[in-house]
C-alpha cells in the first residue's frame, strides 16, 4: 500500500513518521510508468548492496494517477510500506508547477527528517539517466565521509550544458573557491544537518523554480561551512520544463539566480582567493552520442544583431574597451572568431556589477545579456569542433582560471563601480 | 473767451502732468520689481544648480533611468534646465508684480485665473514627463526583446513603439492644458489610425509571400519529428 505522506491540500509533512530509515532516496519531477520500475528497483538493489546496515525509504512526488505510474512504483519495490508519495504543489488540476520546486525540495527535506534518515538523495527522475551505481555514489560521501552535501557530475553531450560551462561554474568557482564542475544540478545528495538547515531558512530564494533552487541550495552549502563531495551518477538528457523557454528567459533566470546570491554574499566571497578542488567519487566521461549541432552563422548573426543594435544598452554595462574589443570580434570569419577569456569573464563581471548598481531595470538587463552569450557559444564552437571529452573539460578549466585571474576587476568595480573604469 | 481757453488748458495739462506723475512711479516700480525679481532669480538658480552639481544630480537622474529629461535640457544638463526654471519662474513673478502695481483689478483677474489654471500646467508635466520615461522603458524592452526573437527590424519596431506613448502622453497632455479642442482629438486620431492602417497594409501586402512561406515550414515542421533543441543549460 502507498502512504501518501501530504495531500495537495496539506503539504507539511507529519511530526512523526510510522516507520524509520537511514537513508531516503527522493524523487522529484514526473516520471512515467516505463521509467520509474527500473528506477525503484535499481535504488534498492543499490541501497541493499551498497549500505547493507542501513534501511531505506523511497519518497516519491506526486504522479499523474491516471498513467499508472504509482501502480508501476509499487511494483518495483519489494516493500511497499517504504515507498512513500508526497504531495507535489499545484498551480494547475493535475501537472506540479514547475516554479514549486522551492516547495517540493522543503517538503523532501522534512519528510527525510521525520524519517529520521541520516543521509538523502535528490533525483530528477525525469531527466537524468543514472550509471548503475549512481544513488550509491551519490550517498556514500555523506555516510561514509561525513560529506554534507554532494553535487552532480553528469556525461554530456558536446557543447550541451554550456551557460553551465560558460557562467555557472566558472562564475561560481572564483567567488566561492570551490570546484563543483555542476553547480547547478538538480541531482544531490545531503545530510540530514544540511537539510534542517535549509528547512530552518525563512525563505528560499529565487523565483522558487528549479535553476533558482538548485543554486539556492548550492550557494547554501558553499557559504554555510558545510563539507562538499561530487560524484559521477550518469546522463543529464534533458531540459525541465521551466527551462524549456526562451534562451533570454532562461539566462535571466540564471544569471537573476546567480547575481542575487552575488549580492547576498559579499563579505564572504570577497575574502576568497584562490580555488581548491571538491573531491569528486568516479570517474568523469563524456557522453556517447553527440547532441544537437549548433549552427555557427546562425549563432554568430545574432551576435551581430545584438552588436548592432544594443550597443545603448551594453555602453551603460560595458567599459568602452569591451565595446571596442566586441566590435572587433565581429568583423572576424570563422576561423578567427574567438573571444578572448578575459574579455568574456569581464562582460559576466560587469553584468553582475550593473545587476547590483541597478544601472537600469533588471528586466532588461539580464536579457539583454543573450546576444553575447550567443557570441561566446559561437566562438567556443569554432574552436572546439573536433575536440573530444579531455579538451573541452580542459578548455574550460582554462577559462575558469580566467575568472580567478580577473577577479580582482570585480572586486574593484563592486567596491568603487565608478572611478575604476578601465 | 482767450481766459477761458487758456483756463481749459492749463486744466487739461495740469490733468495730464498729475496722470503722468502717479503714472510714472508705478513704471518704475514695475521696473524695479522686474529687476529684483531677476536678481533674486540668479542668487537662487546659482546656489540652486550649486547643490544639485554637488549631488550629482544629471548623474543621479541618469541612473534612475531618466536620461530622457536630459535630451530636453539646454547643454543635456538637467541641472541647468532646472536653473533656467528658476530664473524664468522667478522673473514672470516680478512682472505680475509690477502689473500689479500698474492696474490693480486686471492683475486681480490675470492672478486668479492663472491661478485656476496652475494645477492643469502640472498634472501635463507630469504626463509628459510619465509618458517619457514610459516611452523610453518600453522603446528598450521592446528592442532588447526583437533582438532575441532575432527579427531584422528591431529598432524601428522600438522606435515605434516609442513615438507612439510620446505622442499619446503629449496629446494628452495639450488636452489637460485645453489647447487645440476638437481639433486635437480629431488629428490625433487620425494619425494613429493612418499608423495602424499603414502597419497593417505594409505586412498585409509587403509580407503576403513571408507570411504564407513561414506557414509552409510550420506545416512542414509539424509533419516532421522534431529536432531535440539544444541544451544550453
Amino acid at each position: 500500500m502507498v502512504e501518501t505522506q501530504a495531500t495537495s491540500d496539506a503539504t507539511e509533512p507529519p511530526a512523526t513518521a510510522p516507520i524509520q530509515a537511514g537513508l531516503a532516496v527522493a524523487f522529484a519531477g514526473q516520471t512515467t510508468p516505463e521509467l520509474i520500475g527500473p528506477l525503484l528497483r535499481s535504488a534498492e538493489r543499490e541501497l541493499a548492496r551498497g549500505f547493507p546496515d542501513r534501511s531505506g525509504v523511497f519518497l516519491l512526488t506526486e504522479q499523474d494517477s491516471a498513467d499508472g505510474t504509482m501502480a508501476a512504483a509499487r511494483d518495483a519495490v519489494t516493500d511497499p510500506a517504504r515507498l512513500i508519495q508526497l504531495a507535489a504543489p499545484h498551480d494547475g488540476p493535475r501537472a506540479p508547477s514547475p516554479a514549486a520546486r522551492a516547495q517540493t525540495i522543503r517538503l523532501i527535506f522534512e519528510s527525510a527528517a521525520a524519517f529520521g534518515a541520516d543521509a538523502l538523495a535528490v533525483i530528477d527522475a525525469d531527466l537524468t539517466t543514472l550509471e548503475p551505481d549512481g544513488i550509491h555514489r551519490l550517498l556514500r560521501p555523506v555516510v561514509e565521509q561525513g560529506a554534507d552535501f554532494v553535487g552532480p557530475y553528469y556525461a554530456r553531450p558536446r557543447f550541451a550544458g554550456a551557460i553551465t560551462s560558460s557562467i555557472v561554474y566558472p562564475f561560481m568557482r572564483a567567488l566561492y573557491g570551490r570546484r563543483l564542475r555542476f553547480p547547478a544540478g538538480g541531482d544531490f545528495a545531503c545530510s540530514s544537518r544540511f537539510g534542517k538547515f535549509c528547512s530552518a531558512q525563512a525563505t528560499w530564494g529565487g523565483d522558487g523554480s528549479r535553476i533558482a533552487t538548485d543554486l539556492w541550495l548550492v550557494h547554501r552549502a558553499l557559504t554555510g561551512g558545510f563539507k562538499m563531495s561530487q560524484a559521477v551518477i550518469g546522463l543529464r538528457s534533458g531540459a525541465a520544463a521551466d527551462e524549456d523557454a526562451e534562451l533570454s528567459a532562461v539566462l535571466a533566470r540564471v544569471l537573476g539566480a546567480l547575481f542575487i546570491e552575488t549580492e547576498r554574499n559579499v563579505p564572504f566571497w570577497q575574502k576568497v582567493r584562490t580555488s581548491e578542488p571538491v573531491p569528486l567519487a568516479g570517474t568523469p566521461v563524456g557522453a556517447e552520442k553527440d547532441g544537437p549541432t549548433i549552427d555557427f552563422k546562425q549563432t554568430v548573426d545574432a551576435f551581430r544583431l545584438g552588436l548592432d543594435h544594443l550597443m545603448p544598452v551594453w555602453e551603460v554595462v560595458l567599459p568602452p574597451s569591451s565595446l571596442h574589443e566586441l566590435r572587433k570580434l565581429a568583423r572576424r570569419t570563422e576561423d578567427q572568431f574567438r573571444l578572448p577569456d578575459a574579455l568574456w569573464a569581464r562582460i559576466v563581471y560587469d553584468f553582475a556589477i550593473a545587476f547590483h548598481t541597478r544601472v537600469m531595470s533588471r528586466e532588461h538587463l539580464l536579457p539583454a545579456f543573450a546576444p553575447l552569450y550567443l557570441g561566446w557559444l559561437a566562438s567556443h564552437v569554432a574552436e572546439m569542433s573536433g575536440a573530444d571529452f579531455a579538451r573541452s573539460e580542459r578548455r574550460v578549466e582554462d577559462l575558469c582560471l580566467r575568472f580567478e585571474a580577473e577577479k580582482p576587476y570585480l572586486i574593484s568595480r563592486w567596491r568603487w563601480p565608478d572611478r575604476f573604469n578601465p | 473767451m482767450w481766459d477761458q481757453v487758456t483756463l481749459a488748458l492749463k486744466d487739461s495739462l495740469s490733468r495730464v502732468l498729475s496722470s503722468l506723475a502717479s503714472f510714472v512711479p508705478a513704471v518704475v516700480a514695475m521696473l524695479l520689481a522686474v529687476l529684483i525679481a531677476v536678481i533674486v532669480g540668479a542668487v537662487i538658480q546659482w546656489i540652486l544648480c550649486r547643490i544639485l552639481y554637488g549631488l550629482r544630480f544629471d548623474e543621479r537622474l541618469n541612473d534612475w533611468g531618466l536620461s530622457a529629461i536630459a535630451e530636453w535640457s539646454p547643454g543635456r544638463s538637467p541641472t541647468r534646465l532646472v536653473g533656467r526654471v528658476v530664473i524664468w519662474g522667478s522673473i514672470m513673478i516680478g512682472v505680475l508684480v509690477g502689473v500689479a502695481a500698474l492696474e490693480t483689478t486686471l492683475m486681480t483677474a490675470m492672478l486668479s485665473r492663472l491661478i485656476a489654471y496652475l494645477p492643469n500646467v502640472f498634472i501635463a508635466f507630469l504626463l509628459v514627463v510619465f509618458g517619457s520615461v514610459l516611452a523610453r522603458f518600453l522603446a528598450r524592452g521592446v528592442l532588447i526583446g526583437a533582438v532575441n526573437l532575432k527579427l531584422q527590424s528591431p529598432h524601428l519596431l522600438s522606435l515605434g513603439v516609442k513615438w507612439l506613448v510620446l505622442v499619446l502622453s503629449v496629446a494628452m497632455a495639450l488636452e489637460h492644458l485645453s489647447i487645440g479642442g476638437e481639433i486635437l482629438k480629431l488629428a490625433f486620431g487620425i494619425l494613429f489610425g493612418g499608423i495602424v492602417l499603414a502597419m497593417a497594409l505594409a505586412v498585409g501586402l509587403g509580407s503576403k509571400d513571408v507570411v504564407s512561406r513561414s506557414w509552409e515550414r510550420q506545416a512542414d515542421r509539424q509533419a516532421e519529428p522534431a529536432d531535440a533543441p539544444f541544451q544550453h543549460l
